[in-house]
């Protein structure tokens, strides 16, 4: 019985998670309408899914997001190439057709550094989103979470919260860093 | 025999390193945007030793899918601690020098580099990085430094320099520092760069160091 007993408390505690713990810091009062998430170094699924989940909840909330990889640098050039064929073979006939479209020219995405900045000037961007995640080890290990909100003209803090979570043996690092850009998402909004 | 039991066990377990933060009071960073490199490696070791993968085994890297360079360990937790003290990080790394072309063929992207040489600014010597940082009024480069030494019992030290450097000057605003013998490639580097984050944090941001839970 008492083996049963210490079997199940184990069993618990490697589920059983801390409560995340979350840091709010806000900087002084700004008007925020028209947003950029600037994609991070980190250039993984992960990464660019986690910017997108923010995007989306700040679009939903009536910020104006820009989506610097949907945006044109310059007219680009698109060329569209039909190829159509039919071919006779012991009298039956055959026919298909091919279509490729090419579209050539930089994102905004692509553009360098100078360019951009000068773009988001143009384009009345006030602020910048950035969004950040990163494991802890320890035990048991963490993820911790970031959303800061600048403003473009200074870089001066607007908001920004972190919120540091505990992730279980049978969660995996994307689930963390998910609810972790949540949690941080939802006290930056708040 | 319980009491030994946990004595044991606890002597398992590494402490935290400790962080050594040198601040230079008359160089305080006067703008809240830093151009930050990527964390760069040397060693005073085997040359190799750069190279997390040469820490394991060919079916172990392959399992954790082992990176070629520290600084996929140590740059993401040293960043947002970096940010969470209040400095706004413009990433070399993602800061390009030339404007790529992108092709789209049937809805497949692809980036298309138009010329040769450094593409992004995290290519670029110290020097040149200094020129674009003035072009793009960032007063201060973050440099992390990542330098393996030999240590004792034939194992490796990992020394973890953080160096917040004045543009103008060319001299350290601040320097954080945090040693640890390399036990794990992986989660030493790790705590490593949470011991330096955590080290500035303590120093410059001391009220966001402090938790609450929800």
């Amino acid at each position: 019985m008492r083996a049963w007993l210490c079997l199940v408390v184990l069993a618990a505690c490697t589920v059983e998670k801390m409560p995340p713990i979350a840091m709010v810091r806000n900087g002084a009062p700004a008007m925020v309408k028209r947003v950029v998430l600037v994609p991070s170094e980190c250039g993984t699924t992960l990464c660019k899914g986690l910017d997108q989940l923010v995007a989306a909840e700040l679009a939903f909330r009536g910020y104006e997001v820009v989506d610097l990889g949907r945006l044109a640098a310059i007219e680009r050039k698109r060329t569209e190439v039909q190829v159509s064929w039919s071919t006779t073979v012991d009298g039956v006939q055959s026919t298909g057709s091919q279509r490729t479209v090419e579209v050539r020219g930089p994102m905004l995405s692509d553009v360098d550094v100078w360019t951009l900045r000068d773009e988001l000037v143009a384009m009345g961007v006030d602020s910048i989103v950035r969004v950040r995640t990163a494991q802890v080890v320890a035990k048991p290990a963490r993820i911790v979470a970031l959303v800061r909100v600048t403003k473009v003209a200074d870089a001066t803090l607007v908001a920004s919260a972190l919120c540091e979570l505990e992730v279980g043996t049978f969660d995996s690092y994307e689930e963390g860093a998910d609810r972790g850009t949540r949690c941080a998402l939802a006290k930056v909004l708040r | 025999m319980r009491g030994l039991l946990a004595i044991a066990c606890a002597s398992c377990v590494q402490p935290p390193p400790h962080a050594t933060l040198i601040v230079n009071g008359d160089r305080q960073p006067t703008s809240h945007a830093v151009l930050v490199m990527p964390t760069a490696c040397v060693t005073q070791a085997a040359p190799t030793l750069c190279n997390p993968t040469v820490f394991f085994n060919d079916s172990a890297n392959a399992v954790h899918r082992v990176d070629t360079t520290f600084a996929t360990y140590i740059d993401p937790a040293l960043r947002l601690k970096l940010e969470f003290a209040g400095f706004t990080l413009a990433e070399a790394g993602a800061m390009r020098l030339t404007t790529a072309d992108r092709v789209d063929v049937n809805g497949d992207s692809r980036q298309v580099e138009t010329t040769t040489g450094p593409q992004t600014v995290a290519e670029l010597p110290l020097p040149d990085v200094r020129g674009i940082a003035t072009s793009l009024a960032l007063t201060s480069i973050l440099v992390p430094t990542l330098t393996i030494v030999p240590a004792e019992h034939g194992m490796v030290r990992g020394n973890l320099v953080v160096t917040l450097l004045d543009v103008a000057t060319n001299q350290p605003r601040w320097t954080v520092t945090c040693s640890e013998i390399l036990y794990d490639p992986i989660d030493t580097t790790n705590r490593l760069a949470n011991c330096a984050g955590n080290g500035v944090l303590a120093v410059l941001a001391p009220d966001n160091l402090i938790g609450k839970a929800m």
